[in-house]
């Protein structure tokens, strides 16, 4: 516990450091003090302020609450379940959010003609509805089935098992669609941090910055769960209602990014177990908002490689959250297991 | 001597008679790089790209040189892959060639449609994912193919159909793509004709053309649109940009060597803030319009294009556009300069492809 604060300042700090780092470089070249002076409120240069308030500032603020959330989300997964494996895909939920975009970007005016098209290029606004409807809808089939079973496991997979359908039906639309909405479905895939822009932006940032407390709020129930059913239960914790309220806070946290920036995979795995190794406990009162700062760090950091000079545009951020985070995360976690070795 | 020269480019074939030697001598390609003619023992050998090399032929006793496939010409059935290959059929009314197409999905032409309908026409679905036995019900004598990428013909092949690369989606001239409807002529015995609608349609982009060499203010214009984080623009060296440059226009991207790339918003931002006009080609269901555009990204109404009303437009959904402007870059030009120099077309000029959006 000696070592939590510091921790958690020293994070805040990077992020600070790197959030600054995201306003400074770009692909377009502004000098420092002209960014300062932009920051300050000085619009003399109107290309310029543009890019740093409606392009680069949006960008620093969706990778914050995307990546604390996503990295939330997976932490909260990998409780329920009790599986280092979890995470915010496991469910079937992005798969779902997956499926909403394909309906609306590869049928469009095949079913439903006129409306349903309209939707598909009213573009990014109505990706995010088709998301956040598809996410929503396997969540709540979901819900409907833990109710049902009694296990987590049977949960998993039949969690496991939507997400193959609804893939499945992904591919045959995939095959029916002309080529240039497929790429299009391709380039949802990836994900990206900069596709948020004016009013959706401030209301995904406002939903996150709402959200990301209230998961906080079931923490004494996600500790209890690290118990076990049954000790949980002898402690008074309705496991069943637990398990759904854990279920919907992650459920909606991951469908919402997930409307907003596509579906970015590998920070809600990987990151729980970051955070882990970092603060050395399994206390959800320090994991939780440790686990939210290490995500937005991580987004934020791997926002930046990827927009770095020479390859901007070029990179995927989904790409380069693997790329980047994969090894790093695998190392810091050898580390803490020889440590453990070795202590 | 001077037939002897105008017999082919290479002036290796033997003397013709003169009026099959200056249709072989427009037959050379002046503006597409993709394929090259000559004419030898006669018979035509056509090189596409550096890979692919037929010698067409009228009688099957002519001997053909080594690495050349024989195509007995003309042709009389086809498959076609791409729109653009289609326009090339078109332009030379000879539809009846075409046996099989991709699918009919956004086609316009009612001739074809019709053919599709009652059966003339199979549809033997997209590359890749081809549906071998009505390609081998369709039984053509050769499959134009572009771009090639995904595979799915070496069960054609092993059936004895002979595939012929169709490049003209690689030209970066307007006129270069064009040019391939000479190319297509040659296959079907319509090599004159394809010369003589080749060359109006040079003549006519040309004459335009030269009407813009000296005009007082080049515009600048900028093309493409968001998507999903990225904005897809055409290089400096992309045949729109060559259409804008000839229709007296500056395109935003000056990098010559680029053909097209992702760029960042800020980056597309930096370039294209300031430019004068703003073209853009979409299928949008419907009427398309300045609250559409802001509403597909709201970063949209920063640039000036836009709040000066000076977007140009062309809706896939109600034009032909990929159908037919392979074979009318001189119609495309005229388009770009009634927006841009107004004073040089006709002042009731009525646009086919693009017009200024209200």
């Amino acid at each position: 516990m000696r070592r939590t604060l510091p921790l958690i300042l020293m994070l805040m700090v990077a992020i600070g450091v790197m959030a600054i780092v995201n306003l400074l470089i770009g692909s377009v070249k502004i000098p420092v003090a002209d960014i300062c002076r932009i920051l300050l409120g000085d619009d003399s240069h109107e290309i310029w302020t543009n890019i740093i308030w409606k392009s680069r500032l949006p960008q620093v603020l969706t990778a914050i609450v995307a990546g604390a959330g996503l990295a939330v989300s997976g932490l909260q997964m990998q409780t329920v379940f009790r599986n280092p494996l979890a995470g915010p895909s496991v469910l079937g939920i992005s798969n779902g959010s997956a499926l909403g975009v394909a309906f609306v970007v590869l049928l469009s005016g095949k079913i439903g003609g006129v409306a349903l098209s309209r939707l598909g290029y009213f573009g990014d606004a109505a990706m995010s509805v088709a998301a956040i409807v598809g996410a929503l809808a396997v969540m709540l089939l979901i819900l409907w089935v833990a109710q049902k079973v009694k296990g987590n496991v049977t949960l998993l997979i039949i969690g496991v098992m939507i997400g193959y359908l609804a893939n499945a039906i992904i591919g045959v639309l995939k095959f029916l669609a002309p080529d240039e909405d497929v790429k299009s479905f391709v380039v949802w895939g990836l994900g990206s941090f900069s596709r948020v822009s004016g009013d959706e932006m401030i209301l995904f940032v406002v939903l996150m910055c709402i959200l990301l407390p209230l998961s906080f709020l079931l923490v004494k129930s996600m500790n209890m769960m690290l118990l076990g059913d049954r000790y949980a239960a002898n402690l008074g914790l309705n496991i069943r209602r637990a398990r759904m309220l854990v279920i919907i806070s992650s459920g909606i946290l991951v469908a919402i990014v997930t409307a907003y920036c596509g579906p970015i995979m590998f920070i809600g795995l990987a990151v729980p177990h970051l955070a882990r190794a970092i603060f050395r406990s399994s206390d959800h009162r320090i994991l939780m908002p440790a686990t939210a700062l290490c995500g937005a760090l991580l987004a934020l950091v791997c926002n930046f490689i990827a927009r770095m000079p020479g390859f901007e545009g070029a990179l995927p951020v989904n790409s380069v959250t693997a790329l980047v985070g994969a090894p790093v995360i695998a190392s810091v976690i050898f580390g803490r297991r020889k440590n453990e070795a070795g202590e | 001597m001077t037939l002897l020269l105008l017999s082919s480019c290479n002036q290796r074939g033997k003397a013709v008679s003169s009026d099959t030697a200056s249709v072989d001598s427009l037959l050379c390609p002046k503006y597409a790089t993709g394929y090259q003619v000559k004419s030898q023992d006669g018979m035509r050998l056509v090189d596409v790209g550096k890979d692919y090399h037929f010698a067409l032929v009228t009688s099957d006793d002519v001997m053909v040189p080594d690495d050349y496939t024989k195509i007995h010409i003309p042709i009389k059935s086809t498959i076609c892959m791409t729109t653009l290959q289609l326009s090339n059929f078109t332009i030379l009314d000879a539809h009846d060639v075409v046996k099989g197409l991709t699918g009919t999905k956004n086609l316009f032409n009612k001739d074809i449609l019709q053919r599709v309908k009652d059966g003339r026409i199979v549809k033997i679905g997209t590359e890749g994912n081809f549906d071998t036995e009505m390609v081998l019900a369709a039984n053509p004598d050769v499959i134009f193919i572009s771009p090639f990428k995904r595979g799915g013909y070496d069960a054609i092949k092993e059936t004895g159909i002979t595939l012929v690369p169709h490049l003209g989606y690689k030209e970066l001239d307007p006129l270069g793509q064009a040019e391939w409807i000479k190319f297509v002529g040659m296959f079907i015995g319509k090599e004159k004709e394809a010369c003589e609608v080749f060359t109006s349609i040079e003549q006519r982009y040309n004459e335009l053309k030269d009407k813009t060499l000296h005009v007082d203010k080049r515009p600048t214009v900028t093309s493409g649109e968001m998507h999903y984080g990225n904005w897809h623009a055409v290089g400096g060296k992309n045949y729109l940009a060559q259409i804008f440059r000839d229709a007296g226009a500056d395109y935003v991207i000056r990098d010559e060597e680029t053909a097209g790339e992702d760029l960042e918003f800020e980056k597309m931002y930096e370039l294209a803030a300031n430019a004068d006009y703003w073209r853009i080609l979409n299928s949008f269901p419907g009427e398309f319009s300045y609250e559409a555009l802001k509403a597909s990204e709201p970063r949209n109404e920063l640039f000036k294009a836009f709040k000066e009303r000076k977007v140009i437009y062309c809706n896939m959904k109600h034009t032909p556009y990929y159908e037919i402007s392979p074979v009318q870059p001189d119609v495309l030009l005229k388009d770009f300069v009634a927006i841009f120099h107004p004073e040089l077309v006709e002042t009731d000029y009525h646009p086919t492809f693009y017009y200024l959006l209200k």
